[in-house]
């Protein structure tokens, strides 16, 4: 996040320590650090193939299955592992198709007012199908699925990122730098994707934490309601729904992935508000 | 006043109106036939396409859709392809279940949010604030699916006193209705009750730095009558604006806390719905869902605009 | 707390009002304590004759499938209606019920019932010959959805001799005849169609419909005018749609009801345990579970990878993981109760991933992608998917699970397009064989959703339909059995039972041998 923020330090002179210099940031930042690492070090983690089956069902926590093993014998720590690797994928996929999307729509409103009034009306549409809303809608044409959490998680950022991208737009048009770049003969779209755009990075950035977060938080919606990922794929979200089912039996299934969820929906949480408070509140 | 409300109107239609022909349209593309699922297991074409026929699944799209928004219009949502039953009385069943849950959500979200958010905007030892706002940050932050899984192990199965899941009738049965409700409430609650600590916390602290309050602390007034009489009221206003917001997002909240609870209200009933391809209910239940969200979206809008006359000035926006 | 100092007149009235609000949340205070829904302990004491049963299930009753087998109805179709003769448990006899009594001529291709009197429907009019003759017309229709449909079809004349005398004169002689008359429901001709509506339900039974709200519940009341003379015992039965298993089993420790019909197995294994509560198979095991294949997808189309998918499927792991011990593994979809059971060809494929290797291996199919096709709401079926997904990689497949939304999945199982293998349930391998082989979808012989052809298949089928000999039924059914081992479009894999988990207060529960429960003498106390 902050290395993005760097390459464009040269312009606001946006640097590594203002981006991380609240706690929270670096909290956060670490929080997610580690369980992404925990994500993709997974074959290392664990000898388990997360989805080998076996005769030994719901076992509780033992030395070979430090988590147990699920209602078909797989390792669940391989599945929790396997499962942030899905998570986080949908995540740093999903949350860039529909935030540049929505950035790109929403610079585009400065091009003229009519443009402006339909995307706007666009943008309301969109919002007025509330993320769970938008992912039943989806569930309903594309069938319960990975692809349908994906484009729900692209979809509800669209308008996120648009806004921000058209508000930004219409506050920096009669700033100094933008009224010497037309002074200089620049075209329009020069002066928004190439002067203005450059100039709201910041807030994008931590819009982006807060997707990311949202993301995490969509598909485990989804999945535990049983409209996001099916089996057997491991992800948090189905994680939890099975794990549910087995709270009387074996109450360590559902706690490692609420465990999981919960840190890194925190985690990104944290990195929000610190790059907030770094960046955008000065 | 009235000017600006009406102002608002046409996008609220506008709004309205094209998520109805989304919703209509967007169902029409996914694979699956009610009538398959209606003629029963082991029926033949010939019954299947009887039912098709029966259900007016045969005539142009169009001519589908239109029939079905005048008929919303007129307050006729139709029958349910799969239940069989008006759609009007199971949305008048589910919702008496959802109303149920989500405004005794409320009532703790503003009691405990209240509660939380004065504590955190008022308090002036570190420690309360920290307790506090760790505890507003820990509840936003966790997902009620997450939070309802840790209650049932916690309340319904280490320590046995409340029902994991279902639902009795609280009019028939207060106390035992009242035990069914609890957990789901608190589930939902939560996360409402958090954005509201945070926004009443924020603007008590931005009331308390206003010139009349200063004013009255160096007339010497006491502090709990200066919060009482001019901090709090000063905070109110955004506060029920951001609750109006909340509310409109309760009933997205409302499908997962129902899903966990197996609550039987219209959460539960648009999952059913959609993984039975009952379109004509999916499609009445979506267009409702989103008629509230624009309905309270523009109310909200309203009274914010009364509360700061800049807004109505600005033009729609 | 109720104080003795004169109040001035203003604050009597606000003070009173206090007083009785502090009365009452003190009484909401304190009656939890002795009241929950967590554990409510149970009452008893109450009378032989009386009460509400109060049944919770997955999914609401659906009228127009009424006719045919269909798991949601088996609270409506023995409590509100009856049949014309119900099957003796043990022996398999036909015993009367509406009908008397019946002499089968010796051809075997006419067969008269002396029909009960005194029997009226609930709406007060007399069952006579004329509404068994409607029964059956009724199912003739195309509309009409009927596994038992082929039956009267072969019904050429119905004569009524007399009021409560009906003659049938068949095509051919029948072997399955009587399984008809255990599923056909005598309904009231007069609100036929409001019955396919769900909004009249009316019929002969010990109950009466009082109310139905679509997709939420039932209630019964008893009907006092029903012809089995002190039945029945309960005054009323409520019946609650519960979506989820977990939530029935919390109700029911609740004590909020009292019966359960087919909750997920590993769901009843928590209330297994406790003493309050039992876990009812029915007898009439008439839920097999299966595995088959489209056999135009390829490489599904070589018997060799239908075979190698029989070997590959660990049985014993999804009777013990997903049926929680309920039922027996088999290969073939008969019931111990069929006549067509044979223990060892039902032991025929078992485990062994050597011999499943080679099959694929011979066929060329090595590698190859094969769907796992399933509803995706019936969470018994998806898990039984997951297990053949697994064993299926580990012959060299290349199987991926795919859940379909019950309207897809029901709508391609109909129109034989489900693409690779499926994961479903079937009835009617408990009674008579025919049935099976004529009527149930995933084996009809005529057109079934494998789009399995074969005039072998066809032949034998219809041999054992009408054949009444039981030599030869014997016979055919060995063949058949053969026939089914080796060309596996159907696997089967566990002959499982419906459930009826129950609160220990509630006594006289049966059912019929289509597991439609009877609540005849059915009381709590």
């Amino acid at each position: 996040m902050s290395a993005v923020v760097a390459v464009r330090g040269q312009v606001r002179r946006v640097t590594r320590s203002r981006a991380l210099v609240a706690p929270a940031a670096r909290w956060g930042l670490a929080l997610v650090l580690l369980l992404t690492l925990a994500g993709v070090a997974a074959p290392l983690l664990t000898p388990y193939s997360p989805l080998t089956q076996g005769p030994e069902a719901l076992l509780g926590p033992v030395p070979q299955h430090p988590l147990g093993t699920d209602e078909f014998g797989r390792d669940l720590l391989s599945r929790i592992l396997y499962g942030i690797r899905l998570d986080l994928l949908v995540a740093a996929t999903a949350v860039p198709l529909g935030g540049l999307a929505g950035v790109v729509l929403g610079v585009l409103c400065g091009l003229h007012p009519a443009l402006d009034v339909v995307l706007q009306r666009v943008f309301d549409v969109m919002l007025a199908f509330t993320a769970l809303i938008l992912g039943v809608t989806l569930a309903a044409i594309l069938g319960p699925g990975t692809a349908a959490v994906f484009w729900t998680v692209a979809g509800i950022n669209v308008p996120l990122f648009g806004r921000i991208a058209r508000d930004a737009v219409r506050s920096e048009q009669d700033r100094e730098y933008v009224l010497a770049a037309v002074a200089l003969g620049a075209g329009r779209p020069r002066i928004l994707f190439g002067e203005i755009l450059p100039n709201i990075l910041d807030a994008l950035v931590v819009q982006a934490a807060l997707s990311l977060s949202t993301a995490v938080f969509v598909e485990g919606a989804m999945s535990f309601v049983g409209i996001g990922v099916s089996p057997p794929t491991p992800s948090l979200g189905a994680l939890l729904r099975t794990g549910a089912t087995f709270l009387d039996d074996s109450p360590a299934y559902a706690l490692g992935p609420v465990a999981v969820v919960v840190g890194l929906v925190i985690g990104f949480n944290l990195l929000a508000d610190g790059l907030n408070k770094g960046l955008l509140k000065r | 006043m009235l000017r600006y409300a009406l102002r608002r109107l046409p996008s609220a239609l506008l709004v309205l109106l094209v998520a109805s022909v989304l919703v209509f349209g967007v169902l029409r593309l996914a694979p699956g036939d009610p009538a398959v699922v209606l003629a029963g297991p082991d029926a033949s074409p010939a019954t299947v396409a009887e039912v098709r026929a029966s259900l007016g699944l045969d005539s142009p799209l169009p001519a589908q859709y239109w029939t079905w928004l005048t008929g919303v219009l007129t307050g006729d949502l139709g029958t349910s392809f799969i239940l069989g039953a008006p759609i009007a009385t199971l949305i008048g069943h589910g919702l008496g279940n959802t109303l149920e849950l989500t405004v005794a959500a409320l009532l703790l979200a503003v009691a405990g949010g209240g509660a939380a958010g004065f504590a955190l905007g008022t308090a002036r030892r570190p420690a309360v604030r920290g307790l506090v706002g760790g505890a507003v940050n820990l509840a936003l932050a966790v997902p009620p699916y997450a939070t309802g899984v840790l209650l049932v192990l916690v309340f319904a199965v280490a320590l046995p006193v409340l029902p994991a899941s279902g639902h009795e009738s609280l009019l028939a049965d207060p106390v035992i209705g009242a035990q069914y409700l609890l957990l789901p409430a608190v589930c939902l609650a939560l996360p409402t009750g958090a954005v509201l600590a945070r926004f009443l916390a924020t603007a008590l602290r931005r009331a308390e730095q206003e010139d009349y309050v200063r004013t009255g602390h160096g007339k010497g007034l006491p502090r709990r009558h200066l919060l009482a009489r001019h901090v709090l009221p000063g905070a109110l206003p955004p506060v029920v604006t951001v609750l109006g917001i909340q509310t409109g997002q309760l009933l997205g909240g409302a499908i997962v806390v129902e899903a966990v609870y197996a609550w039987p209200g219209l959460g539960q009933l648009l999952l059913q719905a959609v993984l039975g391809r009952d379109y004509l209910l999916v499609q009445d239940l979506l267009l409702f869902a989103v008629a509230v969200f624009v309905v309270l979206q523009t109310l909200t809008d309203l009274v914010q605009a009364r509360l700061d006359p800049r807004v109505r000035m600005g033009g729609a926006g | 707390m109720p104080s003795h100092t004169p109040a001035p007149e203003g604050l009597t009235l606000s003070r009173r009002r206090l007083l009785a609000a502090i009365g009452v949340g003190g009484a909401l205070l304190a009656v939890p304590a002795c009241r929950s829904a967590a554990e409510e302990s149970s009452t008893g004491g109450a009378a032989e004759k009386g009460g509400t049963l109060k049944i919770a299930q997955t999914a609401d009753i659906a009228p127009a499938t009424l006719f045919g087998q269909n798991n949601p109805n088996f609270t409506l179709a023995r409590t509100v209606f009856n049949t014309l003769t119900e099957y003796d448990h043990k022996t398999l006899e036909p015993k009367p019920s509406l009908a008397e009594s019946w002499t089968v001529a010796a051809d075997q291709k006419s067969i008269t019932l002396k029909l009960r009197k005194g029997v009226t429907f609930h709406s007060g009019r007399p069952f006579t010959a004329a509404d068994v003759t409607f029964a059956l017309e009724n199912l003739t229709k195309e509309t009409i959805a009927s596994q038992l449909k082929h039956v009267a079809l072969a019904v050429r004349r119905i004569t009524e001799d007399d009021e409560h005398t009906i003659t049938l004169d068949l095509a051919h002689p029948v072997s399955n005849l009587f399984d008809l008359f255990e599923i056909l429901l005598i309904v009231d001709k007069e609100s036929i169609g409001e019955l396919l509506k769900g909004t009249k339900i009316i019929g002969t039974g010990p109950f009466e419909v009082a109310d139905h709200t679509p997709g939420t519940g039932l209630d019964l009341q008893r009907y006092d005018g029903y012809w089995k003379k002190g039945a029945p015992l309960l005054d009323a039965v409520e019946v609650t749609v519960v979506s989820q298993s977990a939530s029935m089993v919390s109700s029911l420790r609740s004590g909020g009801t009292h019966l359960l019909v087919d909750v997920a197995p590993l769901d009843a294994a928590s209330v297994k345990s406790d003493d309050r509560f039992e876990v009812t198979v029915s007898d009439a095991h008439d839920s097999g579970f299966y595995v088959a294949s489209n056999v135009r997808v390829k490489p599904l189309d070589d018997k060799r990878v239908r075979q190698a998918v029989a070997w590959a499927v660990d049985r014993d792991r999804i009777l013990s993981q997903v049926l929680g011990g309920i039922g027996t593994v088999t290969s073939l979809p008969w019931a111990t109760s069929s006549p067509a059971y044979d223990k060892t060809k039902a032991a025929h494929y078992s485990r062994d991933l050597t011999k499943a290797k080679a099959l694929i291996r011979a066929a060329g199919a090595d590698g190859r992608t094969v769907k796992v096709v399933y509803n995706a709401g019936l969470a018994t079926n998806a898990k039984i998917a997951e297990i053949v997904q697994y064993d299926l990689t580990q012959i060299g497949l290349d199987a991926k699970a795919e859940p379909l939304q019950a309207a897809d999945f029901l709508a391609k199982l109909q129109a034989g397009e489900l693409p690779g293998l499926f994961i479903n349930g079937h009835g009617f391998g408990q009674l008579h064989p025919a049935t099976l082989v004529k009527g149930a979808f995933p084996f009809n012989a005529d057109k079934n959703a494998s789009n399995f052809d074969s005039d072998e298949y066809r032949r034998l089928a219809d041999r054992l339909w009408k054949t009444t000999e039981e030599s030869e039924a014997k016979e055919v059914a060995d063949q058949l059995n053969d026939l089914l081992l080796e060309e596996q479009f159907v696997s089967d894999l566990v002959a499982s039972s419906h459930t009826f988990t129950l609160s220990s207060k509630v006594s006289g529960l049966n059912w019929t041998m289509y597991d439609y429960l009877d609540l005849d003498a059915t009381a709590i106390g």
